[in-house]
């Protein structure tokens, strides 16, 4: 059969994505547009470009408090994520064991349940147990939703992977964990790293279930940047918006770097 | 060097697959054992078990008299040398070689000594710095093997190392490593489905069949007087012929085949009933007609080059027969010739053989 991959489109499919596309991309680029704007409303910079929104964010201590708390959020959820999804992957990849499909099940249901439930059902959890305001609760939180990610490109490095690389470290002398450290891990490293990058953006983004369960000590900058349009709307959000953009767009550069960016989205081996 | 003793050793996956069923091996210090099955047969699972892979599910595995059967792999001093080669991707040759020997923290200047002793002998000596992935198929192999030799093993277990390998160069690591095998004087498992390579390498072989060995002895042995049925059709070619027993004296057993009666140096047999006799299609030999134990006509023959391929319908059914091929003229199709063996060389796969 012919291969039908992404070059070879027929004519009609080719002006259907490229709207597609468009449709996309158009908004991301007028927000782009407008952060460099001279006018303190929202506006094209057609009659005067600046970086003056961009100084104006050094002066928003509330944003700076919060791309802080953002950046120090995703670090930690990816971590942990990574923690997690890594010997759960081993176990899944390497062991037949009772409840082995339902431990899958249970770490990749998180992408089943709509982020708006799981924020009203933590809302109500933290006040209950008293943790609202933490910044670790919140964490663990999103942890949690970004483990599916770190879990399935962790898997997709280690299936397929023959277990004989292992196994002969083991017979060469190597405990289970130096065979873990200086074979598996180093061979399932690319997989690891890139659903650590995965999950920090995952977490970075995250606004719907945010919104719910952060407090002004830990506001993330998606939500602060939510609760200042609701409020005036000036060029800030926009030059904000831009940098995470432009940030994001260089860590799925990183991402197809050291994964290919197809492997991740489409999960292709 | 060390011996190595396997004492009904099973194993059973569940819910009730019994990949090995019971297995008795007594390996010999220095000795070469092959473990020679078609797929399936057992003999991989075997391996794994004494290796420590895989958990026995019964028996024990003994090396020098200690009870190694539930030992962690790593604390077992066997070298293993995987079919895949199992090589370590992210490390150059050296590193692969070394790391067996960075886990025993031998201290570095002995480490850089051995490795080097351990490449020379393989002979890679300036490949160092590869990493596998630079290195042809027949390379990456001797990689394998120097990082187990490097380590100085009690015990080597070869998992069909050479079937990656062309043909030529899986004869001329035949040659190899049996001469390495032999001046280290370690003591060795090969599991192989090739039995060329088990036959040229091996002190014994041990013949594997639904997860029991069917047959144990030297390859000319196992090759020549088989005791089952199994082994003269599993090693080389065997004719089977089915002959009626009509009776017998001390040393020899009368049957009839097709309308011939003949005698064969063989006891036990009963006075009656059937009996299934083989004979291998080159210790049958041609000559005229006349001069034949039985005579027959060629149905068929192909040329090998070195050897004739003879299909010939005689009284005893259709018989394949080898033939060297000497100078002079060979019989063709169509043309009746007379067959002729040993009388020793017809056996039976259940009775025992006397003397000849």
């Amino acid at each position: 059969m012919k291969d039908r991959g992404l070059g070879s489109n027929g004519f009609g499919s080719l002006i259907f994505h490229t709207l597609f596309t468009l449709f996309i991309v158009a908004p991301l680029l007028v927000i782009i547009l407008v952060s460099f704007s001279d006018k303190g409303y929202i506006s094209m910079p057609f009659e005067g470009a600046s970086l003056r929104w961009y100084w104006a964010i050094l002066e928003a201590p509330e944003l700076m408090d919060a791309f802080s708390t953002s950046i120090w959020l995703g670090l930690g959820a990816a971590t942990l994520a990574s923690l997690v999804a890594v010997p759960a992957a081993i176990a899944i990849a390497r062991y037949r064991f009772a409840g082995r499909d339902g431990l899958m099940a249970l770490l990749l249901s998180p992408l089943m349940v709509p982020h708006v439930v799981l924020g009203v059902a933590f809302l109500r959890f933290f006040s209950l147990m008293g943790w609202s305001g933490s910044f670790l609760a919140l964490m663990l939180v999103h942890a949690l939703i970004v483990v599916p990610f770190a879990l399935r490109l962790t898997l997709g490095a280690i299936i397929g992977l023959s277990r004989d690389a292992e196994l002969a470290a083991r017979s060469l002398g190597a405990s289970r964990w130096t065979a873990f450290r200086r074979i598996l891990l180093p061979l399932i490293l690319p997989g690891v790293a890139g659903g650590w990058v995965l999950s920090f953006i995952q977490s970075f983004d995250e606004v719907t279930m945010t919104v719910f369960i952060a407090t002004p000590g830990t506001t993330t900058l998606p939500v602060a940047l939510y609760h200042r349009v609701a409020m005036l709307t000036d060029p800030v959000t926009a030059s904000v918006s831009a940098i995470m953009i432009i940030g994001t767009m260089g860590l799925m550069f990183i991402l197809d770097r050291i994964v290919g960016i197809d492997k991740v989205l489409i999960g292709k081996k | 060097m060390s011996t190595l003793t396997i004492r009904n050793l099973a194993k059973t996956y569940p819910p009730n697959v019994r990949a090995v069923k019971s297995i008795d091996l007594e390996i010999e210090s220095g000795e070469f054992v092959s473990l020679l099955g078609s797929s399936g047969c057992g003999k991989t699972t075997t391996l794994q078990m004494v290796a420590g892979f895989v958990t026995p599910s019964a028996g024990q595995v003994l090396l020098d008299g200690r009870d190694i059967t539930y030992l962690e792999p790593d604390k077992r001093d066997m070298g293993v040398v995987f079919q895949s080669y199992a090589l370590f991707p992210h490390m150059t040759v050296a590193q692969n070689v070394r790391f067996g020997l960075e886990m025993r923290k031998l201290p570095e200047a002995q480490i850089r000594e051995r490795v080097a002793d351990a490449l020379m002998m393989v002979q890679l000596g300036g490949l160092d710095s590869r990493y596998p992935s630079e290195l042809s198929g027949g390379q990456r192999q001797r990689v394998a093997i120097a990082r187990v030799l490097a380590i100085r093993p009690r015990v080597l277990l070869l998992d069909e190392p050479m079937s990656n390998l062309d043909a030529k160069l899986r004869s001329e690591m035949h040659v190899e490593l049996r001469g390495l095998q032999k001046r280290l004087g370690i003591t060795t498992i090969l599991v192989t489905h090739d039995q060329v390579e088990a036959m040229t390498m091996s002190d014994r072989i041990a013949v594997m069949a639904n997860g029991t060995i069917a047959e144990l002895g030297t390859p000319q042995e196992v090759y020549d007087i088989p005791s089952t049925e199994f082994a003269f059709n599993f090693l080389g070619q065997s004719n089977t012929i089915t002959a009626k027993v009509l009776g017998h004296d001390d040393a020899h057993t009368q049957v009839s085949i097709g309308s011939s009666v003949i005698q064969i140096p063989l006891r036990d047999a009963g006075t009656s009933g059937e009996l299934r006799l083989f004979i291998r299609p080159e210790r049958l030999t041609l000559s005229s007609p006349e001069t034949g134990i039985i005579t027959g006509r060629v149905a068929t023959r192909l040329f090998l080059g070195n050897t004739w391929t003879y299909e010939i319908d005689s009284d005893f059914g259709r018989l394949r027969v080898i033939k060297v091929n000497t100078r002079g003229g060979q019989p063709g199709e169509g043309e009746l010739v007379g067959i002729n063996w040993n009388a020793a060389d017809m056996q039976s796969a259940s009775g025992e053989l006397a003397d000849v």
